[in-house]
């Protein structure tokens, strides 16, 4: 019975413990103003991709009667050359953007961290093999290449298309991350853990992770970005338009329908600054992170 | 005014002077209220822990403080061979850009990165000739560099179309040595100046030093923190604690009497070849923070003759017979004792 | 540290005068170009073999495809069209992989970098002649304009950090960061094409008002129409050299040469100009070819808004009409190029940089 409770007190100390850390450290981060902004704005975009297709649930259905409505209290985006609702569309497509920028994010930081500090701390020629490697895909221009994969490869859900991206985005973060583990190594505190003969996993995990995670951190919103970018890039030349009501898409829809008419410059006009808003509010966060993490690199 | 006919003995004085630097949230002193003569031709010495204010102060007197360093208050003075009295807080910008090297130069502690790397030694030699209107023409002024450079015993031909990383760390020092002297000035200030050179080399830059100190009749103002180095080297000693002048001297009767309880720590923690090793003793504890001064002497933590009174306020500059000079509210007493 | 790497340098140059041949000592001098050759010529076959598996991924029934605009221009029976179809493809499923790579590797070399099967006479070859002085133009100039702005904003507003003009940069370096450069071209179209019909919504130059060829007209025409493209990578890329460039220019502010340099008593000028600028500017030389790099790849996009007929406008347009063979010609030619400005970079910056030339 006593053991018991005793390792439960221990237990809930250690929580306590991490929890305080936890809040110290979440609160030191949200103290950055520019941090907070971002964040809120970000947080903003998430729920009405969650949130927004069940409260405005967008209907493909044309109605010809209404076309090029302006904006109204039923339309408050009006409506584009089929009638439909731009409003309900933008909704819709934010989900989509997002989950390609997260995905994409994710893909990028796992394999370029863990290329990196591979390439970085076993050196030799693994970091050669690997930095020839990252070179073709910092070399070839990347968006022609997207266009030909998107063009004969079969996109149709969010995932591929941010496995495409992908291809290319890992390769400038795993440089960045294996110059940091080649300097960390260079630091005394792994030296000392190489004398002490502590297995290489132990310095990998619990000595170089949490030395670059902070960098890490910040490479995932700017892996984001990039993602939006290439994947709206690729949308707005008509390429991987399996969901219409992607960013991309909306605009390219409107483009390629002219934008001498005044209406359909109106109907592009609400994904960009909606692209716009968003890229400005990530930007925000990874600069927030950047001087809350990284306080010798104030710049700003 | 008085006559001009006979030089000042003292060829630059820090009167009272205090430097701030200001940041976003406080404000640190670097250095609080300095009075301190500079004895003309003669060697004089800064030693102190680093973060002791000794570059600070050393750098006010050509206003080249680190940003954002500012003098507070105070001033300096200079008096240079022709018999004038410079009130060096009243030149104005112009006026210091052309004090600068031409009558205080400095040999910087970090010589290879006091060189910009992508110019070659040659271009920076001639470049501060240029901008200080130099008379000489260019076959002087080729003449003039190269019998520097000879004089600090470098390959003159090869020196100067170096860059700085192609020379080594030992004859990037004695560029710099030779470069403080190309305008010929009255003062060299020598911020720490063999402290990355390795013993030898040391010591083959003090023998130049002392060369150039004796041949040349160049005043000295000498930053270390170490006191071996000052035994040999200098004629007066300034110490330096939190950006406070602790005791001044001529050097035999600082060390002869180490009258001072911080002078003696720093006496007493540096190694003889001769001494036992066990004699060494470290001063306790550790530098002050300039952020969080304690009150009343600011030793006071780590002295260990620390007394009630050391607590309550900051002690007064003392002054004895022999001109020593120390801040202690013991110091007349401790040379008795 | 520093040490030892000179011992060591000092070591092995030791040993090569006492057992090196003419032809070895020859390599070791030019070591540093050498090296840098060879990883460009690493990454060229890299990127060979990466677009030949790229190109294995083309689907079954565009061979069909080929197959039928073939036999419609050339009047030949639909087998020999097949035949011929997978054959400009290197698309044969029973043909083993390495014939197919070598086969394609032999067409690079010859440098038939892909024919139209839209059409006859059309070819990557042909494309990159006609097409490629538009897309140069357009990417080299907005990219000096943007990088001597960039470079010229960026380090002014370093020496004045607290000042307005810092400010005004952090948020143009933050606007125009958030807005993709192709975002920034269909906005310009927008307002300065369609609304205020100042410039051509396409377009290189009037063909019905000029003749092209070296006379005063054709070039005012031509930078007329290219004046919104150029613009729209301006806007982008200046704010990413103001950003590079402060950066840079702060890293140098704290180094001790500039205070020597001020306590010397050298003119506040002379240090602006000797010693910020040029230092922070150096580094900053090797950016340069990735840029280029980002704006020759960006051109795609950017020249299917303006419908600028440079080499990115064949790449999307021929990627929609399924041309795959030109597209992987162009795509090839691109790499090449953007390697080879970037060897170009390498190779040239020791000579301006002193503190790499020995390395």
């Amino acid at each position: 019975m006593d053991k018991i409770k005793n390792f439960f007190k221990r237990t809930l100390s250690v929580l306590k413990d991490f929890g305080y850390s936890l809040l110290k450290g979440i609160k030191k981060i949200f103290s950055n103003k520019k941090t907070v902004t971002g964040a809120v704005i970000i947080v903003i975009y998430v729920l009405i991709a969650i949130f927004g297709p069940l409260i405005f649930p967008y209907s493909t259905e044309t109605n010809l009667k209404d076309k090029y409505l302006s904006p109204s209290l039923a339309h408050p985006f009006g409506t584009d050359w089929l009638g439909r609702d731009v409003f309900r569309q933008v909704i819709d497509g934010t989900g989509n953007v997002l989950e390609i920028a997260f995905y994409s994010a994710l893909i990028t930081v796992v394999v370029g961290t863990v290329f990196g500090i591979v390439s970085g701390y076993i050196g030799g020629w693994v970091d050669r093999v690997i930095m020839s490697v990252t070179n073709i895909f910092l070399s070839i221009p990347s968006f022609p290449v997207y266009l030909l994969l998107a063009a004969l490869v079969v996109i149709e859900t969010p995932i591929s298309l941010a496995l495409m991206i992908s291809i290319f985005s890992w390769a400038g973060l795993c440089r960045a991350i294996r110059v940091q583990v080649m300097s960390l190594k260079e630091r005394d505190f792994i030296q000392i853990c190489k004398v002490m003969h502590m297995s290489k996993a132990h310095i990998i995990f619990k000595e170089l992770l949490p030395n670059v995670f902070s960098y890490i951190a910040i490479n995932f919103v700017m892996a984001m970005r990039n993602a939006i970018v290439a994947s709206v890039g690729i949308m707005l030349v008509g390429l991987a338009a399996y969901d219409p009501t992607n960013w991309g898409a909306i605009m390219n829809a409107a483009r390629t329908k002219g934008l001498v008419n005044p209406n359909n410059v109106r109907i592009l006009l609400y994904p960009l600054v909606a692209i716009v808003i968003f890229q400005v509010a990530t930007l925000m966060l990874a600069n927030g992170l950047d001087e809350t993490l990284n306080p010798r690199l104030k710049v700003m | 005014m008085e006559n001009k006919n006979i030089l000042n003995e003292n060829i630059a004085e820090f009167k009272q002077i205090s430097i701030e630097y200001p940041l976003k949230k406080y404000t640190i002193k670097a250095v609080t209220n300095i009075t301190l003569p500079i004895k003309r031709g003669k060697i004089t010495a800064l030693v102190g822990e680093s973060g002791s204010g000794k570059t600070t102060l050393s750098s006010s007197i050509i206003r080249c403080i680190s940003e954002p360093g500012r003098i507070s208050g105070g001033d300096i003075y200079f008096y240079p061979k022709d018999g004038t009295e410079l009130h060096l807080k009243d030149l104005s910008d112009k006026q210091m850009r052309k004090f600068r090297w031409a009558k205080v130069s400095m040999v910087f502690q970090a010589a290879q990165s006091a060189l910009n790397p992508v110019l070659t030694v040659r271009d920076q030699f001639f470049e501060t000739l240029q901008e200080h209107d130099s008379p000489l023409s260019k076959e002087e002024k080729e003449k003039h560099v190269r019998g520097l450079l000879e004089y600090v015993k470098l390959d003159a031909e090869r020196v100067l179309s170096s860059y700085p990383h192609e020379l080594s760390g030992g004859m990037k020092q004695r560029v710099m040595i030779a470069f403080s002297l190309i305008l010929d000035p009255e003062l060299i200030i020598l911020d720490e100046p063999t402290t990355a050179l390795d013993v030898i080399t040391q010591s083959y830059i003090f023998n130049l030093l002392k060369d150039i100190n004796r041949d040349l009749g160049i005043t000295m103002l000498l930053m270390t923190h170490d006191i071996s180095v000052v035994a040999k080297f200098a004629d007066y000693i300034g110490v330096m604690y939190g950006g406070r002048l602790m005791e001044y001297g001529d050097v035999k009767s600082v060390f002869k009497w180490r009258n001072h309880p911080y002078t003696e720590g720093l006496i007493g923690a540096t190694p003889s070849i001769i001494g036992d090793v066990d004699l060494v003793k470290p001063i306790e504890g550790n530098p002050p923070d300039l952020m969080n001064l304690p009150s009343g002497c600011i030793f006071s933590p780590r002295c260990p003759y620390c007394k009630d009174i050391c607590k309550t306020a900051e002690p007064d500059m003392v002054e004895i017979d022999g001109g020593l000079k120390g801040k202690c509210y013991f110091y007349k007493e401790a040379k008795n004792g | 540290m520093k040490k030892d790497k000179d011992s060591t340098k000092a070591k092995s140059l030791g040993k090569s005068k006492f057992n090196m041949t003419a032809v070895g000592k020859f390599f070791v001098k030019y070591k540093y170009f050498f090296s840098k050759v060879g990883v460009s010529l690493i990454t060229l076959a890299l990127s060979i073999i990466l677009l030949f598996f790229l190109l294995r991924q083309i689907p079954g029934d565009i061979v069909h495809l080929y197959a039928l605009g073939l036999q419609q221009r050339q009047g030949i029976n639909y087998d020999r069209a097949y035949e011929l179809a997978s054959q400009l493809l290197n698309y044969d499923p029973n043909e083993n992989i390495f014939q197919a790579f070598f086969r394609y590797v032999g067409g690079l070399f010859r440098g038939e970098l892909g024919e139209s099967y839209l059409e006859t006479g059309v070819s990557a070859n042909s494309l990159i002649k006609t097409r490629l002085p538009w897309t140069l133009f357009i990417s080299s100039v907005a990219l000096f304009i943007s990088f001597f702005l960039g470079t010229f904003i960026g380090g002014y507003v370093a020496q004045k950090r607290q000042g307005v003009a810092n400010k005004i940069a952090s948020s143009y370096i933050a606007i125009s960061g958030s807005i993709p450069d192709y975002l920034m071209a269909l906005l310009l179209v927008i307002i300065f094409a369609y609304q205020l019909k100042w410039f051509p919504a396409q377009n290189n130059y009037d063909a019905f008002k000029v003749t092209p060829g070296f006379n005063l007209p054709f070039i005012l025409n031509v930078l007329y129409y290219a004046f919104l493209p150029i613009l729209s990578y301006t806007i982008v890329q200046t704010g990413n050299w103001i950003l590079q460039m402060r950066g840079s220019t702060i890293g140098v502010l704290g180094e001790d040469y500039i205070l020597a340099a001020r306590a010397r008593g050298l003119k506040d000028r002379t240090i602006r100009s000797k010693y910020m600028r040029k230092n922070a500017l150096l580094p900053l030389i090797t950016s340069l070819g990735v840029s280029f790099g980002a704006l020759f790849g960006g051109a795609t996009l950017m020249e299917s808004i303006f419908n600028y007929p440079g080499i990115g406008l064949e790449i999307s347009n021929r990627v929609v009409n399924k041309d795959y063979m030109v597209v992987q010609g162009l795509i090839f030619f691109s790499a090449a190029m953007v390697i080879f400005v970037n060897l170009i970079v390498d190779l040239i910056y020791p000579l301006v940089d002193p503190r790499v030339r020995r390395g």
